[in-house]
């Protein structure tokens, strides 16, 4: 590597302590905001009977719910990254689940009145999440 | 009686072939996260039906997020039977459970604000098994 990065050396003692738990738990709470109006939202869209209301009353009444969630994923998410950021880089979960969130945050902000959308952005989410989870099976 | 309850089934064949794959762990830990999305976003679903009195609650949805993460849970229980019980994280969420069912009748002002406290409390218990 040709260059280093110094993260802020207040942040990287989080790693051993117990604000990571909860740092971590923030984020869980992110991903039942997010992914959780996201899945639902995507499951109206493909008319599988999850919700009776139109789509577009859906996306209004969750929209400040899921971009709470997204705040609280990217700052928790930063948090972590600078407190263990070694470790993040080594692991392959890690790479694989930032590779599929950015194709997965786009398909969000794109308006998703198409069916093949729904189902592109359900995958997607879906792989986020596993991928995600899977960051404590990966860490060599 | 956690403790024999983890001994028997630590004991049994189910549960050592769990612990001897390699992927049933990270794949039932995945299913077991995203049973949290599915929950949050039924809970948010639920909260607005409540609102709109013409719709018809259809409290399938929140059963069909319970029984994934009960499911998935009771699986990674049998996998790891012995740390679990020798996590004061896990007896701590198993409490805030039973609470939350001993509570899930409550009809008061209270209800919402202490039901979300409780699953907070059970959000962090649970990513606490792995540290403490």
């Amino acid at each position: 590597m040709g260059y280093t990065i110094e993260p802020a050396m207040w942040i990287v003692p989080l790693k051993n302590s117990w604000a990571f738990p909860v740092i971590e738990a923030a984020h869980l709470s992110g991903v039942a905001l997010l992914a959780g109006t996201i899945l639902f939202t995507d499951l109206r869209r493909l008319g599988l009977g999850v919700a009776r209301q139109p789509g577009e009353e859906l996306d209004r009444v969750f929209k400040p719910w899921a971009h709470s969630g997204l705040a609280i994923l990217l700052a928790t998410g930063a948090v972590m990254w600078f407190a263990d950021w070694g470790r993040y880089r080594r692991n392959p979960a890690f790479g694989v689940k930032m590779a599929l969130a950015v194709p997965a945050l786009i398909s969000y902000f794109v308006p998703r009145r198409h069916k093949a959308i729904a189902i592109v952005s359900l995958v997607l989410w879906t792989a986020v999440v596993l991928a995600a989870r899977a960051i404590a099976d990966f860490d060599i | 009686m956690l403790l024999s309850l983890a001994q028997w089934v630590h004991s049994t064949a189910f549960s050592a072939a769990l612990a001897g794959s390699t992927w049933a762990y990270p794949v039932i830990g995945g299913l077991h996260v995203l049973g949290i999305a599915w929950f949050g976003g039924a809970v948010l679903l639920s909260a607005l039906r409540r609102r709109d009195r013409e719709a018809r609650p259809r409290p399938a949805i929140l059963w069909i997020g319970g029984t994934i993460m009960f499911l998935t849970g009771a699986l990674l229980f049998a996998t790891e039977p012995l740390l679990c019980a020798a996590s004061q994280s896990f007896r701590v969420k198993m409490l805030l459970l039973v609470t939350l069912a001993a509570t899930s009748q409550v009809r008061s002002k209270i209800a919402i604000p202490l039901t979300l406290t409780l699953w907070a409390g059970v959000l962090l218990a649970a990513r606490g098994i792995a540290f403490f």
